[in-house]
């Protein structure tokens, strides 16, 4: 492989990687099956409740043999530095990066993610948006500015009847509920779908519902506001329904169908999205925490058509001992079942990923793929997160 | 500070609007020039950013992108007659004859989606009144 199309595929990872909003699925290992006991978002990633934030300090973090029964101030925002009214929820991400190549001799440093997200409560009625700075990868995201942009991932308000917010009723800009969220965001399954948590957020209202044994989302897809004209956003929905049988088990269907006037890859058509699938995390043994998912997808354009697709994904979570994993994945991509001698993509990805104190990470990959046009892609990136 | 330093750093990523400016000798192109939608992976399709491709441009290779343009001379991807070249020093579209009328560019932000902004006022509305009656 050439050294400049080497370069040109880890750059292009490096776009598509920026930061964003996690949640981890591995908590699943502590018999949370569901997300909204620590983030404000029914399914999952961005704002943290205060006992997400609790949570994060006792037992996602490493202790170094000092256990703790309660969180400390250390937990707060800023560790504790301002205090917050119990309804106002404060936080942000700052994530940087080094990316480089097998040779690692030009690795490059470059900003991930620089978010600041709040969530305020006023009874039954949520709100909760972010800020941050973005560039021309996080342009669907853009609010203004063009190298340099001001963008904002989610905004939305929310209506939740009863006091444990079971059900929550949602308007604004969110992430479309699919599939299962990992921190590997750009995974074929999330790309392929348009379900990435960086930049793939629509505008819509949803039904959100957080039981012990069963949680869901509906969403009705009015499209990216932030996208003109009108006739390029999508319509449409998106969901997903997942149920509990134990604490250790989980198994859920995903259904997304989305129709535009005008394709952004072929603004002479117009497009409907199809993606179906099913998904699934196990935790069978403690340490180990498995997520799968495999989703049939179909793209067809007016006048063209479209080809059955599909994609799938294997995530491995180990945590060694406390706040050390290692974290593997595995994935497919078949663009058409039609003509999948001429096209399968598969990759993988194995890291080491260390929450070394407190609201703080760091991680580090190896990630391989062969895409489904026989392109080798492979790269090592490193990340410092801080979450405020 | 952080964010100058971060700003900073989002300023060091490779820039290829310069790198079109300086060859044309023009304004330096909006994205969409060669990106259809977000000016990321896979959207290089305009006619203008497909001809680059085929002369060889990867994502994010400024070097790539130079050699992709000193082998344009003389394209006119749009058919109108006048060459990409003297479109985009002219501040032209090389995606655009002057005399057809192509479809609307996809555009993103606030000032381009009007339609953003009525969605804020609609959330302040549904806020506002809860805030009012919760001040009783």
């Amino acid at each position: 492989m050439k050294a400049s199309s080497l370069s040109a595929a880890l750059c292009a990872l490096a776009i598509t990687s920026s930061g964003t909003a996690q949640a981890y699925g591995f908590m699943l290992r502590h018999d949370y099956t569901s997300c909204a006991q620590c983030h404000v978002d029914p399914s999952g990633g961005s704002v943290l409740t205060a006992y997400g934030r609790a949570q994060g300090e006792l037992i996602l973090r490493t202790r170094y043999g000092v256990a703790a029964d309660e969180p400390g101030k250390v937990a707060g925002f800023l560790f504790g530095l301002f205090e917050l009214p119990e309804e106002v929820l404060l936080g942000g991400d700052v994530r940087v990066a080094v990316l480089g190549g097998s040779s690692l001799t030009k690795p490059r440093a470059f900003p991930m993610q620089a978010d600041v997200v709040a969530a305020v409560k006023s009874g039954k009625l949520t709100f909760s948006g972010s800020l941050g700075l973005g560039s021309a990868a996080t342009t669907p995201a853009k609010l203004v500015g063009d190298r340099v942009q001001l963008i904002s991932r989610h905004h939305w308000v929310g209506y939740a009847p009863d006091e444990d917010q079971s059900f929550m009723l949602r308007l604004g800009r969110m992430p479309l509920p699919f599939g299962v969220r990992l921190p590997e965001h750009t995974a074929w399954a999330r790309a392929s779908t348009r379900t990435d948590t960086n930049t793939s957020q629509q505008h819509g209202v949803s039904l959100a519902y957080s039981g012990e044994r069963v949680r869901g989302e509906l969403m009705g897809v009015v499209g990216n506001l932030q996208l003109s004209p009108l006739e390029y956003r999508e319509r449409g929905y998106s969901g997903f329904l997942e149920l509990t049988p134990n604490t250790w088990a989980t198994f859920g269907v995903s259904s997304l169908v989305t129709h535009a006037q005008r394709d952004l890859q072929d603004p002479e058509r117009a497009v409907f999205r199809h993606a179906h699938g099913i998904f699934g995390r196990l935790a069978p043994w403690r340490p180990l925490v498995l997520s799968l998912e495999a989703d049939v997808t179909h793209v067809s354009r007016s006048g063209l058509g479209g080809d059955l697709g599909g994609v799938g994904l294997l995530h491995a979570d180990l945590e060694l001992t406390q706040g050390l994993h290692l974290v593997a994945l595995g994935e497919v991509s078949v663009p058409s079942f039609r003509q999948v001698s001429s096209g399968v993509g598969v990759g993988g990805w194995a890291g080491a990923w260390w929450f070394f104190a407190p609201h703080a990470d760091v991680r580090v990959d190896f990630i391989t793929r062969r895409e489904p046009d026989g392109a080798l892609h492979y790269s090592l990136l490193g990340q410092l997160h801080f979450y405020l | 500070m952080i964010l100058s330093v971060l700003t900073a750093t989002i300023l060091a990523t490779p820039n290829f609007p310069a790198v079109v400016a300086a060859w044309s000798s023009g304004p330096s192109p909006d994205c969409t020039v060669c990106h259809r939608g977000a000016p990321m992976r896979g959207t290089v399709t305009t006619p203008f950013g497909a001809a680059l491709r085929e002369r060889g441009l990867m994502a994010s290779d400024e070097a790539t992108l130079t050699t992709a343009l000193e082998n344009l001379q003389g394209v006119d991807s749009d058919g109108d007659g006048a060459n990409d070249r003297d479109e985009l020093r002219d501040g032209g579209d090389p995606n655009q004859a002057s005399t057809t009328a192509g479809p609307p560019l996809p555009q993103y932000g606030c000032s381009t989606a009007p339609g953003q902004a009525l969605w804020s006022l609609l959330i302040l509305s549904l806020t506002l009144p809860r805030r009012a009656r919760g001040h009783r």
